[in-house]
């Protein structure tokens, strides 16, 4: 006997049963897994992009967000003991424009004659407390910062290796320092707490 | 005529006894006001969305840059501003008597708004234990939609780009990079790119007023559903009198009762009292705190300086304000809780950033607890006398969270009072490229200092504004008077100055207010001529 259109299929009938009262059952299971799918090729087809689409700066972000900036060349720095500081400027591609990027930062020499990339210690300038910018022996800290950095707004101090040791809750970061150009670089978007 | 209208929609829809059954529904006798946070917190997301849709009318989400006054080029960089800020600043207008001042500040004060109502909306159903059996899945729907109100915060405060605005955002990417694995996936996903700029801001907009209005819409229409299926919990029963058989699943089920209070009038009423009293609070704080934006995104300045529609610094007691990069205050705390984590954390097998650990691991464990409520407080009393743990733990929490809120407002205050005894408070030199200080040497120039220290008093007027410039880098003048002076920051602009000589040299030595005082060891008299100079030279 053919069900009805309209007739109630209750549940406490199993598949088997079903079947055999309604030769159009499979029919039935086939409209229904139709529609599934249908609305699972759907989403699919349409939320995949959209997803990847979305989550896509995660794939493509680690090679163009490295800006090398000059500071110098090595000679300049040489026999640099104390901190200079050195304002570098760099254009980056800001999405789909180039834009003007400024940033200042620390140099100083490990080692008299310095002459190699390593042998350079590059600090950032933003303070880990707050993010005010540091100064470094400025004459108008305490004692407690003659030759170390400090910062004016809370008072924090940093010393030669940008330790913190006042106020500041973490260290500096630094920057790797490479060679281009025969010119020290800093990727300034790569600073890494030292 | 109302009511014929009614009827012909009526007849065409069915509609009434829907709308009879929602409005005449009957409410437990002890609903009382305490039951009107839900409602207030859905009338501010009517404001939020209303005053948001003509916001966006007048807002151009583009980091482009614009200049303060039309034809000069190129632009000085004091006058560099964006389009965003630009456009939000035009839409504003300069006051009271601009509608776009009303609109802006309805958004702002109703965003604040937002934050504290549903909150305490929370609370209240936390220490009621309103969300045990059956409604626990208006509680996950609750939380998600707390979650969304936090999103709508992050996302929406970066729109006016803004100084203030950009290194906020920085330091909530930061934080969400710091994430375990997968941190530069995130901040980059949240950034849409590897810096913080154009594509930033139109992922924020997108996200603001397309992506979480969606959402927030449908989890509250959920929301709305299941709290009139299943109808209110009402006031828990006093701590003697709750039983343990029978009563809770009883009184859990109240949808279709035939006693207690309708709906309308008796309770919307209350709703209705308390709605106008929050929208009434975001109307005076929109007249009597003006909303304002800081200066210009400075991508090396991470200080800002709050400025008024027509970008002139705004004083308050004759100094400049300055804000240090921070969030909103209702995001302080997490702020605040980051600084008790040391940057790296060795846990012998691997290390872990401090950030990841204070500004994401904790924050995403306390995030899926309060999920979790219902299901791991499962018994059947609501009194929270009843159930000592689960209130000690969250007034613990939320104790914790105001703490931290205080100790980072504390902290903030400081920066503004100056610290130290020494020099006056934050900051930083120069706008981009604005100081002609490339590569200036803080300790070279203090030599000179030195070099030239001593000497005889100089005859006035015999400055050099060369010179001068050196002396006023080395001392850190810059970082009070920023763009070596051309621009106010903690002190005032000194560019174009009316003041003689004679006041200048007289607040060098003798300092004034946060202005520290200069020896004659830091600066010498030929220097004190140099500075004096240079300050005069600046037009």
């Amino acid at each position: 006997m053919a069900l009805m259109e309209n007739q109630e299929v209750t549940s406490s009938e199993s598949d088997l049963d079903l079947a055999e009262k309604d030769p159009t059952y499979t029919r039935r299971q086939f409209l229904k897994w139709g529609i599934y799918g249908v609305a699972g090729a759907v989403t699919i087809a349409i939320g995949v992009p959209t997803v990847l689409y979305f989550i896509n700066p995660a794939f493509k972000a680690s090679d163009s967000s490295k800006v090398l900036a000059p500071l110098g060349a090595p000679a300049d720095f040489a026999n640099q003991t104390a901190f200079k500081e050195v304002q570098t400027d760099y254009k980056y591609i800001d999405t789909f424009k180039e834009v003007d990027g400024t940033k200042k930062v620390f140099i100083r020499a490990l080692k008299p004659n310095a002459a190699n990339p390593e042998d350079f210690l590059v600090l950032d300038s933003t303070c880990t407390h707050l993010g005010c910018s540091i100064f470094y022996n400025p004459p108008a800290a305490p004692p407690a910062a003659k030759d170390k950095f400090y910062c004016f707004c809370h008072g924090s101090i940093f010393d030669q290796n940008g330790k913190n040791l006042a106020v500041a809750p973490k260290p500096l970061p630094s920057y790797k320092v490479e060679l281009k150009d025969g010119k020290l670089a800093i990727n300034v978007f790569g600073a890494t707490a030292s | 005529m109302a009511n014929r209208v009614y009827e012909w929609v009526d007849e065409r829809t069915g509609i009434k006894p829907a709308l009879d059954y929602v409005l005449y529904r009957r409410l437990p006798k002890s609903v009382n006001w305490f039951f009107t946070l839900g409602s207030a917190s859905l009338t501010v997301f009517i404001i939020q969305a209303a005053s948001g849709i003509f916001l966006a009318m007048g807002y151009t989400p583009s980091t482009a840059s614009v200049c303060l006054q039309n034809g000069l080029n190129p632009c000085p960089p004091e006058l560099l501003s964006n389009e965003a800020l630009q456009s939000l600043r035009h839409t504003t207008g300069e006051g009271i008597g601009d509608f776009g001042f009303w609109i802006r500040g309805f958004h702002h004060w109703g965003a604040n708004m937002m934050v504290i109502v549903v909150v305490l909306h929370m609370l209240r159903v936390f220490f009621m234990g309103s969300y045990k059996y059956p409604r626990e899945l208006t509680w996950f729907t609750g939380v998600f939609i707390l979650l969304m109100v936090l999103g709508f915060s992050f996302t929406g405060y970066l729109l006016p780009w803004d100084n203030r605005a950009y290194w906020a955002t920085q330091v909530g990417v930061q934080i969400g990079g710091s994430a375990p694995l997968l941190g530069d996936a995130v901040s980059n996903v949240l950034r849409g790119g590897p810096t913080l700029g154009a594509a930033t801001l139109s992922r924020f907009y997108a996200i603001h007023v397309l992506l979480l209005p969606a959402i927030t819409a449908g989890l509250i229409g959920v929301h709305l559903f299941l709290i009139i299926k299943i109808g209110i919990s009402g006031m828990p029963k006093s701590p003697t009198k709750e039983q343990f058989s029978g009563e809770f699943f009883e009184s859990s089920s109240v949808s279709g009762k035939k006693t207690g209070k309708a709906f309308f009038p008796y309770i919307i009423f209350k709703d209705a009292v308390v709605s106008l009293a929050v929208v009434v609070l975001i109307v005076l704080a929109t007249i009597f705190w003006p909303v304002e934006s800081s200066n210009p995104v400075n991508t090396n300045n991470p200080v800002s300086v709050l400025q008024n529609n027509k970008g002139e610094e705004i004083l308050k007691d004759g100094k400049v304000v300055q804000i240090p990069p921070q969030p909103e205050w209702y995001f302080l705390f997490l702020f605040q809780f980051l600084k008790l984590f040391p940057s790296e954390v060795d846990l012998g097998v691997f290390k872990i950033a401090g950030d990841a650990i204070g500004g994401v691991i904790i924050p995403t464990v306390l995030v899926i607890l309060l999920f979790a409520v219902p299901i791991l407080d499962r018994g059947p009393k609501r009194n929270p006398l009843n159930r000592p743990w689960t209130t000690l733990t969250m007034v613990a929490i939320f104790a914790a969270i105001i703490a931290l809120t205080v100790f980072a407002v504390n902290d903030l205050n400081k920066s503004a009072s100056a610290s130290g005894g020494t020099a006056a408070a934050a900051t930083v030199p120069a706008a981009t490229g604005s100081s002609g200080a490339t590569a200036t040497t803080a300790a070279a120039a203090a030599a000179t200092t030195a070099a030239s220290g001593g000497a005889a008093p100089v005859a006035a007027g015999k400055g050099d504004p060369a010179a001068g410039l050196k002396v006023f880098q080395a001392n850190a003048c810059v970082s009070c008077h920023p763009a070596n002076g051309r621009s106010a920051g903690i002190g005032p602009k000194l560019a174009a100055t009316t003041r003689d000589e004679a006041y200048i040299k007289n607040n060098v030595r003798n300092g004034k207010g946060q202005m520290p005082a200069y020896t004659t060891e830091q600066i010498n008299e030929q220097q004190l001529e140099d500075v004096t100079a240079y300050v005069k030279s600046l037009k």
